[in-house]
């Protein structure tokens, strides 16, 4: 079944139209990377499905709840995170979460919870939003950026939470999570693009191991930047 | 409903932005009640006007203290652009009686503490109901002129502000023919002890207002 199908919609941001004619359809376990240049309208769409603003024209139908997590995760200075999942799970009217208990199997430090949010760093915020956002259960995942301020471990938490059947659209520049479908986004269009596989290189350089994944357009690239800098090459895994 | 209360509470506590609107609460409180004497009517007329003025300030800096990440992520999770304007509805409602109580609460605690001339005559029980409809009601408009000129309709801070003082001129421009002017005006001329059709009508008129602004609100929401 489908979760978000939108047939011929406008997307406009202020009084521009960035988008026009967008076809998509989302279903369950699907993961639809949206590539594009900067100012192509991705986060735009993103909000318009999260229902955060309106689409000029066209349908869009969506079935069930949506959760959206924005590239730059801000709340209030003083709000503490561990408030603020709790009040976000109430506001889904959904029943409470041992929120220390899923931060620890997430791999965040809990004690982070209970600090102000102004003392958290922007990767951390995104750990927070992106928390909340799974812990809800959503029929969809709207990610603008979800990897872009996470580290080595939070980029493998969220793919692995990602590659559990959620059905997800998300804009991503670091290839980590190998999307089932894609859509470029190019002078006001949005087009079905091919799939590209996610390699990963282990690399190893006087002891230290690197394990690295990259999109399959943009390994060689990545091996020659290794291997310029010393590192040996011992796989590379599809 | 309790879930979005509370969602408000915390933010709303969690930002440093009411603090202004609040204090100025209080000193107009305690400068309004400071001198012995007043009229029931006049007195009570004119803070429900500066209610409605509070409460656009009130309202307005709660919704500019929610970053605008923190907007989205939970505009998303009430179901969107209708649900985010439920529950700006429900801030209004929150800070219309909040406002209220001071304005009300004070003069009869002082009052009850044995200051008898707070009011001169005394006010009587009609007197505080009918200052009760005008409080909530001109709070409930100025709350709703604020949430129109709230992101993400208006996203320039300045702009706002602006737009929300220029909306407050207009509705002082009214008079005595609908908005805050017309509920103070009809509290000062009610006889005393009694909610009279005229109190009344123009508490009815300060909601069908406020009822615009929010229309007004929703349609403009679908354009951003």
């Amino acid at each position: 079944m489908a979760i978000v199908e939108a047939r011929t919609l406008t997307v406009a941001r202020g009084r521009r139209i960035v988008l026009r004619d967008v076809d998509l359809t989302v279903r369950g376990g699907d993961i639809v990377h949206l590539a594009g240049a900067n100012g192509s309208g991705k986060t735009s769409l993103l909000r318009v499905l999260a229902g955060l603003a309106r689409p000029r024209g066209g349908e869009l139908r969506r079935e069930g709840g949506a959760a959206f997590v924005p590239e730059r995760v801000q709340l209030a200075p003083a709000l503490r995170p561990l408030e603020w999942l709790g009040a976000m799970r109430r506001l889904r009217g959904l029943d409470a979460v041992d929120w220390l208990a899923a931060a620890t199997a997430s791999g965040l430090d809990p004690a982070k919870l209970e600090r102000p949010a102004a003392s958290l760093s922007k990767g951390m915020l995104q750990r927070v939003a992106l928390l909340e956002a799974l812990h809800a259960k959503p029929a969809l995942l709207l990610l603008d950026e979800p990897f872009s301020g996470l580290d080595a471990v939070g980029r493998e938490w969220l793919a692995t939470q990602l590659a559990q059947g959620r059905a997800a659209l998300l804009t991503d520049h670091s290839g980590t999570v190998a999307p089932t479908g894609r859509l470029r986004l190019r002078d006001g269009r949005c087009e079905p693009a091919s799939v590209l596989a996610v390699l990963t290189v282990h690399a190893t350089r006087d002891g230290e191991r690197l394990e690295r994944a990259v999109r399959e357009d943009e390994s060689d690239a990545l091996l020659r930047e290794l291997l310029g800098a010393g590192w040996h090459v011992e796989r590379v895994e599809r | 409903m309790i879930a979005r209360a509370r969602y408000l509470l915390l933010t709303s506590a969690r930002t440093r932005t009411p603090l202004a609107p609040l204090a100025l609460t209080v000193f107009w409180v305690f400068g309004t009640f400071f001198y012995p004497g007043n009229e029931v009517g006049g007195t009570w007329g004119q803070t429900g006007v500066t209610c409605c003025a509070l409460a656009a300030w009130l309202v307005g800096a709660i919704l500019a203290g929610e970053p605008a990440a923190q907007a989205e992520m939970a505009t998303t999770a009430v179901g969107g652009l209708r649900g985010r304007l439920a529950l700006e509805g429900l801030l209004v409602l929150m800070v219309a009686p909040l406002l209220a109580l001071p304005f009300l609460g004070w003069p009869l605690l002082l009052h009850a503490l044995g200051q008898a001339n707070v009011f001169k005559p005394p006010a009587l029980p009609g007197d505080v109901a009918g200052a009760a409809l005008v409080h909530i009601c001109c709070g409930i408009l100025g709350g709703a002129v604020a949430v129109l000129f709230a992101p993400p309709r208006v996203t320039r801070r300045a702009t706002a502000t602006a737009a929300v003082l220029a909306s407050l001129l207009v509705l002082a421009g009214l008079g005595t023919l609908a908005g805050p002017i017309a509920a103070a005006q009809a509290i000062s001329d009610a006889p005393r002890g009694t909610v009279n059709g005229s109190e009344l009508v123009a508490c009815l008129g300060c909601l069908a207002l406020a009822a615009a602004v929010f229309g007004a609100a929703a349609l403009w929401s679908r354009r951003t």
